[in-house]
This record gives structure tokens, C-alpha cells and sequence, in this order.
């Protein structure tokens, strides 16, 4: 089952890529930062997930207001001068790290887990 | 990871994280396209950062147009050299290529010295911001401008800055933090070089509420006479695209 989240992720960027859809280069890195954002969400969906803790409707609504709210306020940040693009790329990048880690870590132990399960 | 979200019981959020994950690579992809137009048009390769290529790009040009340059010296020297030659055939050859090294040497393409002047013109570090304008305390390009037309009047001949010649068509303007001379970017300290009657040039330069003295307010000036000035040939382009000359023929027919 896991197979269609990750077909889902290839096949939109396949569309987006063949169609060589591009915005104009003064917003590309709001557009960077949105698809930060992004990664965040998802990243912190899958932890979710292995928590047991994965609400469909907090991971839907996170995704999307952290994708809008990160672009926005960095759009916000350059028009009253602070970089609060600098801002979201430390807070959102040190959680995806975190994020990952978390998740290599519950991978681990159940991995582990299930091992022993097999020897007993 | 499997297992994980089978624990999770209801089949709803596999739809959902395919959604999202639908939208993060169209996000992704978006930005891939996005950046890689950018790199398009600032003629930067697939696949780079931005700054460090722009630095990059920026040096190999500049090394470029270092070698063009001496390419550029050479082929003039070069087609004088022809030119010599060709001039030893007959009289007529000989006396167009004196009139044709003339008016080469009139334009400024090749070196040229003499007697003349050197003007130094530099930003005055030791002024602090204070009461008066800071920019009084910069070397603009309006000030190269004053000086070069002051030295002009007074009947230079040849005159240079930084080592850029100044010929017919050059232009000085400024560029950020620098001064553009023939289309090449230099900074202060501006070393002006001119040929003439020196005692002509520096008076001119100095007469009372003159270019200099009203320089002098803010910038650092220095003005040192010289028998052997040295003013190198002009290295810039001389193609001429939409100007051509009028046929000796029209003249005072209409």
C-alpha cells in the first residue's frame, strides 16, 4: 500500500515537469520555500503515522496551510524588509531533520522488535 | 512503514497522503522548472547554484575578455606591420599609410606620449558622514567627466584613465561602486593621464573655483607635471554599424 502515496509524489511531479510550468523568477523563492514546507508536512505525517498518533484531517489541513503560510510570510517578511524566509528555512529544515530522525529511530526499534518476535 | 499505517485501521488517509504527496511533487517539480529557467536565462549550466556560479561565469568572462584583448593588440600590430610593408611598395602607398597612421594615431588606437599631466583623484577614507553631503567625499563619474572636458579645453591630446583611453566614442558613467570606461568597470584611485602643454593642462585644472577647486572640497586631488607620459592605444570595439560616410560628391550641392 505504500507503493501510492510514492506513485502519487512521481506522478505529479512528472506532470508538472513535462509541462514545463514555470512562475516568474521573482517568486521562486516563495515557491521554494512552500515546497519546504511541504516536505515538513509530509515528513511529519509518516511520524505521525508511526506514532499511531495520524489524524487524516490535521495532516490535509497542515499540509496545506503550511505550504500557503510559509510562501505568504516570507512574501510578508520581504515587503516589511526582515528575512523571514531565512526564519521558516531554519524552523521548517531543523523539523524535517528532526522528523527524520524520529522516523529512523521507530523504524529501527520495530525492526528490532519484529526480529525477536521471529527468534521467541 | 507498511504495517504502521495498516495499525491506523481506517483506509481513508491512504487517499489523502497520495493526495498531498501528489501536490509536494508537483511543488517540487515546479520549483525544479522554475529554477532551472532562472539559470536559463542567466546563462548559467543545469544543475548549479546560483551565486557561485555567478562569480564563476563572472571570472571566465573577465578572462575572456583579457585574451580577446591581447588578441585584439596583436592583430593591430599586426596589420601596422602590413601596412609598413605595403607602404614600401610606391610613394602613393607610402604617403596613404602616413595619412592612414595619423588618423589611427588621432583616434586613439595607438599609444601615444609626451609631456602632460597627471591627475590623481581619490575618496576621501579619513572624512567621516557629518553635516555635510558624505557623496562629496566619493569620486563620482561626473567628476572624470569635469576633468576630462577641462583637459580637453585646455588642449590635451591624448588622455587616459586607469589605463582605459579616451577616444571619440567613449563613454563615462557610473556603475554601482565603480566607474564604467569603455564599457569596463574600474574604481578609485582614478589615475588621469594627459598629453599637452603641461603648464597649459595644470593651469587650467587649477584656475580658481574650477573643476579642481571645487573638487577639492570633499576628494583627494593631486596634480604632478611630467615630460614622459605614456597613454596606452585604445583596445575597445570599432565597429561602426549605422553611420556611413557621406560621399564626398554631395557636399554643398544642396
Amino acid at each position: 500500500m505504500i507503493w501510492l502515496p510514492v506513485a502519487g509524489l512521481i506522478f505529479g511531479f512528472a506532470l508538472v515537469l513535462l509541462t514545463r510550468w514555470t512562475i516568474p523568477g521573482d517568486y521562486a523563492s516563495y515557491l521554494a520555500l512552500a515546497a519546504l514546507a511541504g516536505l515538513d508536512s509530509l515528513f511529519g505525517g509518516i511520524r505521525a503515522g508511526l506514532e499511531g498518533k495520524f489524524h487524516t484531517d490535521v495532516f490535509v489541513s497542515g499540509f496545506v496551510a503550511n505550504t500557503l503560510l510559509a510562501a505568504s510570510l516570507a512574501w510578508l517578511g520581504d515587503q516589511i524588509g526582515v528575512d523571514l524566509l531565512l526564519a521558516a528555512v531554519v524552523a521548517l529544515g531543523g523539523r524535517v531533520f528532526l522528523n527524520l530522525s524520529l522516523i529512523r529511530r521507530y523504524w529501527l526499534t520495530q525492526a528490532a522488535m519484529s526480529r525477536r518476535r521471529d527468534v521467541t | 512503514m507498511n504495517q504502521v499505517f495498516s495499525r491506523l485501521g481506517s483506509k481513508n488517509w491512504l487517499f489523502h497522503v497520495t493526495l498531498m504527496c501528489f501536490l509536494l511533487g508537483a511543488l517540487l517539480a515546479a520549483n525544479l522548472n522554475t529554477q532551472g529557467s532562472m539559470r536559463q536565462q542567466l546563462g548559467l549550466p543545469a544543475g548549479s547554484g546560483r551565486v557561485p556560479w555567478l562569480v564563476e561565469a563572472l571570472k571566465e568572462q573577465r578572462d575572456t575578455n583579457e585574451k580577446l584583448k591581447a588578441t585584439i593588440a596583436d592583430l593591430r600590430a599586426k596589420t601596422e606591420q602590413y601596412e609598413q610593408e605595403l607602404s614600401q611598395r610606391s610613394r602613393e602607398s607610402s604617403s596613404l599609410n602616413k595619412e592612414l597612421q595619423e588618423v589611427k594615431f588621432l583616434l586613439g588606437l595607438t599609444p601615444a606620449r609626451g609631456p602632460g599631466v597627471i591627475v590623481t583623484l581619490d575618496d576621501n577614507k579619513s572624512k567621516r558622514v557629518g553635516d555635510i553631503d558624505s557623496d562629496l567625499y566619493i569620486v563620482h563619474d561626473f567628476d572624470l567627466r569635469n576633468v576630462v572636458n577641462e583637459l580637453w579645453a585646455a588642449g590635451a591630446e591624448a588622455i587616459s584613465i586607469n589605463d582605459h583611453r579616451i577616444v571619440a566614442r567613449t563613454a563615462i558613467r557610473c556603475v554601482g561602486p565603480n566607474a564604467m570606461i569603455n564599457g569596463e568597470p574600474t574604481a578609485a584611485p582614478f589615475v588621469i593621464k594627459a598629453i599637452g602643454n603641461p603648464a597649459d593642462l595644470e593651469g587650467a585644472l587649477n584656475i580658481p573655483n574650477g573643476v579642481v577647486d571645487l573638487m577639492r572640497v570633499g576628494i583627494k586631488v593631486k596634480i604632478e607635471r611630467g615630460q614622459f607620459i605614456e597613454v596606452p592605444a585604445f583596445t575597445g570595439a570599432t565597429t561602426v554599424k549605422y553611420a556611413k560616410p557621406v560621399p564626398l560628391k554631395q557636399e554643398g550641392t544642396n
